[in-house]
């Protein structure tokens, strides 16, 4: 009788497990309209109140190897840093450069071995391209958060590590088509929510 | 050598001649050449190196891989008549791999048509910012279909059933655009005296704008050339 009991005890202690190590972990999936196989979504929190202390600047680093940026598409946050490193393994020259109304520069002449630099300052997105190369262009989607997914279609999706709060979970999806409907979910300190994002057509 | 030496004289005057427009009474006009060229970095060093796509004579070798500027053939100069209700017709064509213009520069009431040259049946739309949508009616192989331009701003031209059948459009209200390749003559005639905007664009550019007064009698001579450091010179301005 003991000996069930202590095992009914760790049983039980199994099945909550994994409760208490998903807590704060957002999970759910994104679904479209029509089943259409849309591309590059990204799925992102949005803190509810706008009060989330700036993130921490991070440096990210797009390589250029074979006349292609690598990664194509860069999420970052206001204060990042982006990196673009010529690995060319040959004398390419490249010219990286963006006019977007959200952040426009041109970082000069990027020979083999140069890393050029841009910091973004605020949010929104926009493209960038090599003015040498005509197959060689990016995409910089810059969010006041740190919890976000890129999913390169429709499907599931985890967000780990959400801290308690009030957010706004949406979709940016890049083909004009379609637009996102956003979901205000609350998080506590235990919470684990599994949620459907639908993206609609306009 | 005599021959050669008149037969250029009178090819530099034929083309001075045609670049000015014949002078209207009571209206004005703006004329010049629109070109697109390299990144000022590469060409300086153009001048200096001779391997590569740097060329023997100081200009550039260009590849299939990289931006022609020299030959690119969808560059816009286009006026901002505010008098302008539309109107203008636009044929777009469609075929299973891409559209016939990778951009197109249209004014608000202009008619937008595509004809699908493709094997399906396809849905096309108009999008820009946020909620802005046009979509057309589906259109069969072989046939066409048009709408009238309601949007204004940076648009996206595409189809529900095909991603690589994209065109993107520079709309405004009182728009009247040409399209040129680099190098061309372009020229508005006739032009009631009058402030106007005008807008040099190349998609992958961007835009410079100019705000010209063309006054009766007058023709105004304004060559725009489109590269990356220019065109962020022109955003620079004050």
């Amino acid at each position: 009788m003991r000996i069930n009991r202590i095992l009914f005890t760790f049983v039980s202690f199994l099945i909550v497990l994994p409760g208490i190590v998903e807590a704060n972990h957002l999970s759910g999936k994104v679904e479209v309209e029509g089943g259409k196989k849309l591309k590059n979504l990204i799925v992102y929190l949005e803190p509810a109140e706008s009060l989330q202390k700036k993130a921490d600047p991070r440096v990210h680093k797009v390589l250029q190897k074979g006349r292609r940026y690598n990664p194509d598409l860069i999420v970052v946050s206001p204060g990042d840093k982006i990196q673009f490193l010529n690995d060319e393994d040959r004398e390419i020259d490249h010219n990286i450069y963006s006019l977007s109304k959200f952040k426009n520069f041109d970082l000069g002449l990027g020979e083999r071995g140069s890393v050029l630099e841009v910091e973004i300052d605020k949010i929104g997105s926009g493209n960038f391209y090599c003015s040498v190369h005509r197959l060689m262009e990016g995409r910089i989607v810059s969010l006041n958060t740190r919890y976000f997914a890129v999913l390169e279609s429709p499907g599931n999706f985890i967000l780990p590590n959400i801290p308690p709060g009030n957010w706004v979970a949406k979709v940016i999806v890049f083909h004009k088509r379609y637009k996102s409907i956003p979901i205000n979910i609350s998080l506590s300190d235990t919470t684990h929510k599994n949620i459907e994002l639908k993206v609609v057509k306009k | 050598m005599i021959k050669t030496s008149t037969l250029l004289l009178i090819i530099t005057c034929m083309t001075a001649c045609s670049s000015a427009p014949e002078i209207t009474p009571g209206k004005g006009a703006i004329y010049g050449t629109i070109s697109a060229e390299s990144h000022k970095a590469i060409l300086a060093k153009a001048s200096k190196k001779k391997n590569g796509i740097y060329g023997s004579v100081g200009g550039l070798i260009f590849t299939n891989q990289m931006v022609n500027y020299p030959k690119l053939k969808e560059l816009f100069v286009c006026l901002l008549d505010p008098s302008s209700k539309g109107g203008n017709e636009h044929l777009l064509i469609a075929t299973n791999d891409n559209m016939s213009l990778s951009s197109l520069a249209v004014g608000t009431g202009d008619r937008l048509t595509i004809q699908n040259d493709s094997s399906e049946t396809l849905t096309f739309f108009l999008a820009g910012k946020e909620e802005d949508i046009q979509v057309y009616s589906p259109v069969k192989p072989g046939e066409r279909s048009s709408l009238v331009l309601e949007l204004e701003g940076d648009l996206e031209l595409g189809s529900d059933e095909n991603e690589s059948l994209q065109t993107i459009l520079l709309s405004r209200r009182g728009l009247i655009g040409q399209q040129h390749s680099s190098g061309d003559q372009y020229v508005f005639e006739n032009l009631h005296p009058g402030q106007y905007k005008f807008l040099f664009w190349y998609w992958r550019l961007g835009l410079v704008e100019k705000n010209l007064i063309i006054k009766a009698g007058e023709n105004i001579e304004l060559n725009q050339v489109l590269s990356v450091d220019k065109i962020l010179e022109s955003k620079n301005e004050p």
